[in-house]
């Protein structure tokens, strides 16, 4: 039985640093680096702006991003030192760009692998492993440049995200189902593959042309603003080692399943389908990307080629205060990755660190992963209710909660956490036919959840709410 | 006695703080889902540098001569060896080779793959998948095109 570690959707066992391999033959040593540039202390060059300063409106707009990301599944992480670097570096670049809001704001979130999403309200969040993997403050300048792009480009409103996850709702659906399904003892796959699925679902891709919309800005900012344009090269090959090693990763899932005979049914081998898809779809993208930007750079002649600021990068994410959080939330991610192999391991690292956890939900949901792998369901129902107590769990708990209290026959309980779900994710509309559903059987009025279907236009979610009367 | 009941006492106060230090002892960074070692202060370990260029990554790649940027076609590189030396490393990621040409000539890290960045061998988990069940969006979007699948491979 293989199964898949959990708690992160992106907190599979993607290593992000595998591009210093450590079997090659010989080293040139150090001394070897020959200077063949003038060293020139970068520029800021479009100083500062007075950009308009952040209102009660955009406030409510980065909350309602954050929970948005909670709805999929991500944990936003506690590393202000790092947030206030970041948000420095794109202080640099929005002086440099003409939007004329200051919404745009960089937050951290956990996963391995390297991610970047630019949502509604113009947040831009950057994963813990995009952070580990670049090298210099002009690789993230060139990610957060990109990003930001899209913000100033408008692709960020809604109505533009909603054709493009319009195809998807199929796939949230999905990821309902396999919540929706007995989650108990080790069979742990399903859910791994349900959150991929809603990943996917949540945060798609941009479309190839907004891509290179965003590029050629992006480029454009980055090189205003002082930094090596090169640099975006460097952060789009990145990418595609990315993106490579998930599939990778989604292939060993497939054998893995397949070696210990395990009954894959349909709807998961499309789950998989469609993820390894967009994989190929968006690496063939990175690829094209490249070469059109490096006809972009080419219209630069004169931009700066100074190195990349290694040192500054290095100095600014070396803060002792920093370096504790990455060390714990690092620890947290590998407990993750080794939960299906090793438990054991998994727990011993959990031990130490559980205890310090406080408000943390993602190591109260790695724990409730661990007790689940040791059939301990108690315990597991214990973690899930300390990880929905902190007030930051994502989605997923409330669903399990959900769950666990409607497979004990305790409707009430199970209405009131999608009702939770409702309140605290902005009411969205694939949770409506288990509001309906729970809500018949509990004899409550359920029209409002009806009128909300109907009103979605959502040919697909009317039928299942229509089902769930 | 009650001497003896405080050291017992004392013993197992110790236990759960002896079985943290085997948990730490029992994890290393090199657990860590990334590189740690960029925490290391510069030159505390010996940094790896590529020694050889296994691969193109575009048709022109950037060259520098005598501080002068030009592209230059692919043929120009000599691969008849499997790979190209590179003799040295500067400051702003360029390395140097030589060239069918030239020798000494600067080229970009950006448009190189060098032997040390991993190249994922790909399967097309798709082309499998493919063949337990009908999936809408097959054809749509370039199956597999990024991917190799292994009976291409051999």
């Amino acid at each position: 039985m293989n199964f898949w570690p959990i708690a992160n959707p992106g907190s599979i066992a993607v290593v992000v640093a595998i591009s210093l391999s450590a079997c090659s033959a010989i080293n040139i040593p150090s001394a070897a680096k020959i200077s063949d540039t003038h060293k020139v202390e970068k520029q800021h060059l479009c100083g500062t702006k007075n950009i308009p300063t952040r209102t009660s409106k955009s406030r409510k707009g980065f909350n309602s991003d954050i929970r948005y990301m909670r709805f999929g599944n991500k944990y936003i992480a506690d590393i202000p030192g790092l947030e206030r670097y970041a948000n420095t570096v794109l202080d640099n670049l929005k002086a440099c760009g003409s939007a004329k809001t200051n919404d745009s704001k960089v937050v951290i979130f956990l996963s391995p692998n390297f991610e970047a999403y630019t949502l509604e309200h113009s947040t831009i969040f950057v994963s813990l492993g995009a952070i580990m993997k670049l090298r210099s403050e002009d690789e993230l300048a060139a990610l957060l440049a990109h990003e930001y792009s899209h913000v100033a480009l408008g692709h960020h409103k809604k109505d533009r995200i909603e054709k493009v996850t319009s195809t998807a709702s199929s796939l949230t659906k999905g990821y309902l189902e396999y919540f929706g399904s007995d989650t108990s003892g080790t069979d742990l796959t399903k859910v791994k593959i349900a959150e991929w699925l809603s990943e996917n679902a949540l945060f798609p891709s941009w479309n190839r042309n907004q891509e290179s919309a965003a590029d050629q800005l992006g480029l454009n900012l980055l090189i205003q603003a002082g930094y090596n344009g090169d640099a975006f090269l460097v952060m789009l090959k990145n990418i595609g080692e990315s993106i490579r090693e998930q599939q990778s990763l989604l292939d060993r899932v497939w054998e893995a399943n397949k070696s210990a005979n395990n009954t894959v049914d349909s709807a998961m081998s499309s789950g998989m389908s469609i993820l390894n898809l967009n994989l190929s779809e968006n690496y063939k993208q990175t690829s094209e990307r490249s070469d059109e930007l490096r006809m972009a750079l080419d219209e630069y002649p004169e931009r700066s080629r100074n190195p990349l600021l290694a040192a500054e990068y290095r100095k600014a994410i070396s803060d002792p205060k920093i370096v504790s959080r990455i060390s714990y939330y690092g620890a947290v991610m590998t407990a993750n990755r080794v939960l299906s192999e090793s438990p054991s391991k998994a727990a011993q690292i959990l031990k130490s660190r559980y205890r310090a956890s406080g408000e943390d939900s993602y190591v109260h949901m790695t724990q409730y992963y661990l007790h689940q792998t040791y059939n301990r369901m108690a315990d597991a129902e214990n973690a899930l209710h300390s990880a929905y107590s902190t007030g930051h769990a994502p989605a997923s708990a409330y669903f399990l909660l959900a769950k666990n209290a409607e497979k004990k026959k305790d409707y009430s309980v199970a209405y009131d956490y999608y009702r939770a779900i409702d309140k605290d994710f902005d009411k969205p509309k694939d949770i409506l036919p288990e509001m309906i559903r729970l809500g018949n059987r509990l004899n409550k009025l359920t029209y409002h959840y009806e009128a909300r279907c109907f009103a979605s236009l959502d040919a697909d979610l009317i039928d299942r709410c229509k089902q769930a009367r | 006695m009650n001497v003896s009941l405080q050291i017992v006492k004392r013993l197992i106060f110790l236990i759960p703080f002896v079985a943290m230090a085997e948990a730490d002892d029992a994890y290393t960074d090199e657990d860590m889902p990334f590189d740690m070692s960029v925490f290391e202060a510069p030159g505390a370990g010996i940094e790896e540098l590529p020694t050889q260029i296994v691969d193109l990554d575009t048709e022109f790649p950037e060259i520098r001569v005598n501080g002068e940027y030009s592209r230059i076609a692919t043929d120009q590189f000599d691969f008849s060896t499997g790979a190209i030396p590179i003799l040295s490393v500067s400051d702003d990621d360029f390395f140097k080779i030589d060239l069918k040409s030239m020798k000494g000539v600067w080229v970009s890290s950006r448009d190189v793959v060098t032997d040390l960045q991993q190249d994922v061998e790909l399967e097309c988990v798709d082309m499998k998948i493919a063949q337990a069940e009908h999936v809408q969006l097959h054809g749509v979007r370039g199956v597999g095109e990024a991917c190799k699948s292994k009976e291409d491979a051999e």
